[in-house]
């Protein structure tokens, strides 16, 4: 159990895919002015990464070695099209605001890094999990960036108004630049966490 | 067999592509129905909306029969009395920064007075050239009147211009070039239309 536990905490905090390996850093500018379309972009991203880790582990030992990249892209986008299949027909609402995002999700490194680096040389049940939670860890840091987006840029969360009347919107925040500097931002800061953990050691 | 061998290698590409596309087709085929009719309701929505009539979830095909006494849309004009006026209803489509715009006009029967219009589908950045789907975008068109054949979509305040008789309409801030192919669609839409009024 010790092992789930400390994947758990490596890839939501001490290698995060995002503000440590900076990987998926096209989809963090691209969806995060919206915490919906950003909820489900990265559900989406858990569930692909958790199923493409499951099966290129559990088909690892018949995958031969100079076409296994191409494979990984194969299933990479297999799951990837199934879920913008189910959103279409599901949730066509989301579906058509997130636009040609979702296909995007196959260029995703964070899934190909995974797959290839821990699926490959992993059973299945833990590259599952290893999966999900490096899609929580990219779920949450884009969330918090979709936060201070939305907020400032809308005066809403969830499309829910909430700045009072009136307040003056920031443009900036609904464009992909603004992702580019608060991201920066929030590397910066959680490095400097991470530093003093470390010297107060 | 040899794992690294082409024969192999070969093979195995095919039985795993076969697999991965029959489940895809599989899946594709079960939500076919769902994703089609959605998208006929969303159109008869958008129609819906540009005349200026508010869609009711799962009644719009009802609606819609009762306003223009058609089964579903076609891609002929359709036309429909509303408060005693006339009001044709056309789609119109045309290249935008990232792909191609469909959308609804709505216009009286003089072709001289936008009666509203909406967008059915597009390509554009969400966030920026997105925003043409949005409600004070499309408001800006309720009842405009062309002046000298033609809207204009200038860079304004980007909060909505709601003169109606000024035949101008606020562009989006931050996308000049999806503004600009709205304004072009819908002036040669509006050109087109009286062409074909004009023949008759």
């Amino acid at each position: 159990m010790n092992k789930y536990k400390g994947i758990f905490r490596e890839n939501l905090w001490d290698n995060n895919p995002v503000f440590v390996q900076i990987l998926g850093i096209c989809s963090t500018l691209a969806v995060t002015n919206s915490l919906t379309n950003t909820f489900i972009m990265t559900v989406s991203v858990v569930f692909v990464a958790g199923l493409t880790n499951f099966t290129v582990s559990s088909i690892k030992h018949l995958i031969p070695g100079k076409v296994r990249m191409i494979i990984q892209t194969l299933i990479i986008s297999f799951f990837v099209i199934i879920v913008d299949l189910l959103l279409r027909a599901y949730l066509p609402a989301i579906s058509k605001s997130l636009g040609p995002y979702v296909g995007l999700i196959i260029t995703n490194c964070i899934i190909m890094g995974r797959a290839e680096a821990f699926a490959q040389s992993n059973k299945p049940l833990i590259s599952l999990w290893d999966g999900i939670t490096t899609g929580i860890g990219y779920m949450w840091v884009l969330m918090a960036i979709a936060f201070i987006r939305e907020l400032f840029g809308f005066g809403s969360l969830f499309g829910i108004q909430i700045m009072p009347e009136g307040f003056q919107t920031w443009t900036i925040m609904i464009m992909a630049p603004s992702a580019f500097f608060i991201l920066g931002v929030v590397i910066w800061i959680i490095n400097n966490i991470k530093l003093s953990k470390e010297s107060s050691k | 067999m040899e794992k690294n061998s082409m024969t192999y290698t070969a093979v195995f590409s095919f039985v795993i592509t076969f697999i991965l596309v029959f489940f895809l087709a599989l899946t594709h085929i079960v939500t076919k129905n769902r994703v089609s009719e959605y998208k006929r309701n969303y159109e008869i929505s958008s129609i819906l909306k540009a005349v200026g009539i508010k869609p009711k979830d799962r009644e719009v095909q009802e609606q819609f029969k009762s306003v223009f006494n058609l089964e579903l849309p076609t891609d002929e004009i359709m036309t429909a009395k509303i408060d005693g006026k006339d009001i044709l209803v056309s789609k119109f489509s045309g290249k935008a920064l990232w792909g191609t715009v469909n959308g609804i006009i709505a216009m009286e029967k003089n072709l001289k007075t936008i009666k509203g219009i909406d967008i059915i589908s597009h390509n554009e950045t969400p966030g920026l050239g997105g925003r043409i789907e949005e409600e004070w975008f499309l408001k800006q068109f309720q009842g405009e009147t062309i002046n000298k054949d033609k809207i204009k979509v200038v860079q304004g305040s980007g909060d909505g211009n709601y003169n109606s008789n000024d035949g101008i309409v606020d562009g989006i801030v931050g996308a000049t070039r999806t503004s600009h192919s709205i304004e072009v669609m819908i002036n040669q839409k509006i050109k087109s239309l009286r062409e074909e009024a004009g023949n008759e």
